[in-house]
């Protein structure tokens, strides 16, 4: 039985069409997504794994480097997250194996 | 009432019509300064290319938007247009939704065309666009959209609301683009083409790129841009991927052809991910930033 405590976010739930970086940018914007979605299951420490599936969102959309780069890398340059917590707590579950690539590659730099 | 009187051939890709096109557009940006009632006049016309067409759409829509807002006496309807002599032409004109894009109308008008999925000219400055409505009429238009134009688009209209405007524009401008999406030609080519007329991108990364470099030219500060990471900010923070976004279709996809990018008086075509012609316009000022995705149909 693994001991490993998971939580599941849908982006489809807080958006179908994710968009932007702030506020300004409406209310889908990867700064909402991160501060209110993401940035409370990284920081409970009773959390080890953060499931984010990518793919629920609508038909044809595709997201934008603004977005995914606010969400997830701001979670260390906004949220005081360590960049080792992140990626070791970050399961990014999508078909498209570029968002993943994307995704880490930011990461890896920040 | 003044004139602007368009040339045969409304072009912005071939030198030979450059010249006449680009005055074309300066008769009706003078009328826009002027706040001079103004004839369109296209009786000549006897083609007008995807760009050109998008560029004249914004020209004319600003044109609109501007009279309603400083209360011109007869208000949008300060523009006339002169439709083409041609009746083939004149038949172009309506078949493609150009004529119901840039016929007399203000802001209503420019709402109806959102909502007709089937005309192929959009305009909004929606700090938030209604991105489902993008995608239905670009799977409308193209079938099967291309893999990453959504993206690309969409991080453009990011650009133009954050980069493109000055701050103290008037609120029906702030952040607009222009859009046009071609159906597929007989030979299987299409394009889509997204234009705001803001500062341009030479211009808005002029501080940036002058305490880097001595000196640039338009075309490189277009080349510039187009670097991964590089963003008009001093520390860059994270910004400037969404040009990356912006090559991604023309990157990864086989059918695409090149990426053409006209900003200040520069111009640049992108093609095998590289830059494969740059250029600079020294008398001429695109009006702001234009960008189209241009795709063969064809294997490459």
């Amino acid at each position: 039985m693994s001991n490993i405590r998971e939580v599941d976010i849908s982006v489809g739930a807080f958006s179908k069409t994710p968009y932007g970086r702030y506020e300004i940018d409406g209310k889908s914007n990867g700064s909402a997504f991160r501060d209110n979605i993401l940035a409370p299951a990284f920081k409970n420490p009773d959390i080890d794994k953060v499931n984010v599936y990518l793919d629920t969102v609508e038909e044809g959309y595709e997201y934008g480097s603004s977005f995914l780069e606010e969400a997830f890398v701001g979670l260390v340059r906004k949220c005081n997250i360590d960049a080792d917590t992140v990626r070791k707590k970050l399961n990014l579950i999508t078909i498209h194996n570029d968002y993943l690539i994307e995704v880490s590659e930011y990461l890896s730099k920040v | 009432m003044k004139s602007a009187v368009a040339p045969p051939n409304i072009c912005i890709y071939r030198g030979e019509h450059l010249q006449a096109t680009m005055s074309f557009f300066e008769e009706i940006e003078e009328a826009i300064r002027l706040r001079s009632p103004v004839m369109i006049d296209f009786s000549q016309c006897q083609s007008i290319n995807a760009a050109a067409a998008v560029i004249t759409f914004a020209k004319i829509t600003r044109y609109q938007l501007i009279a309603d807002y400083v209360g011109m006496p007869n208000g949008h309807q300060s523009l006339k247009i002169q439709l083409p002599n041609d009746k083939n032409v004149r038949a172009f004109f309506r078949s493609t939704g150009f004529h119901e894009a840039i016929r007399p109308g203000g802001k209503a008008k420019l709402k109806r065309l959102w909502d007709d999925e089937d005309n192929p000219f959009k305009t909004s400055n929606s700090a938030e666009p209604d991105l489902p409505a993008l995608i239905r009429h670009l799977k409308k238009r193209l079938g099967k959209v291309p893999g990453k134009l959504m993206s690309a688009l969409s991080e453009g209209y990011l650009n133009i609301n954050h980069h493109a405007y000055p701050r103290d524009l008037i609120e029906d401008l702030f952040g607009r683009w222009w859009q046009y999406t071609s159906s597929i030609r007989p030979n299987g080519t299409f394009s889509v083409v997204l234009y705001d007329c803001g500062i341009g991108i030479p211009l808005s990364l002029d501080g940036k790129l002058s305490r880097e470099k001595k000196w640039h030219t338009d075309d490189f500060a277009i080349e510039y841009a187009m670097e991964k990471g590089n963003s008009r900010h001093a520390d860059n923070h994270g910004r400037g991927n969404g040009f990356h976004n912006i090559k991604k279709p023309v990157d990864i996809n086989k059918e695409a052809k090149h990426l053409f990018i006209a900003s200040g008086k520069g111009t640049v075509i992108y093609k095998d991910q590289k830059i494969d012609k740059s250029e600079m316009y020294p008398n001429y000022s695109f009006g702001g930033t234009l960008i189209e995705w241009c795709f063969d149909g064809e294997d490459k």
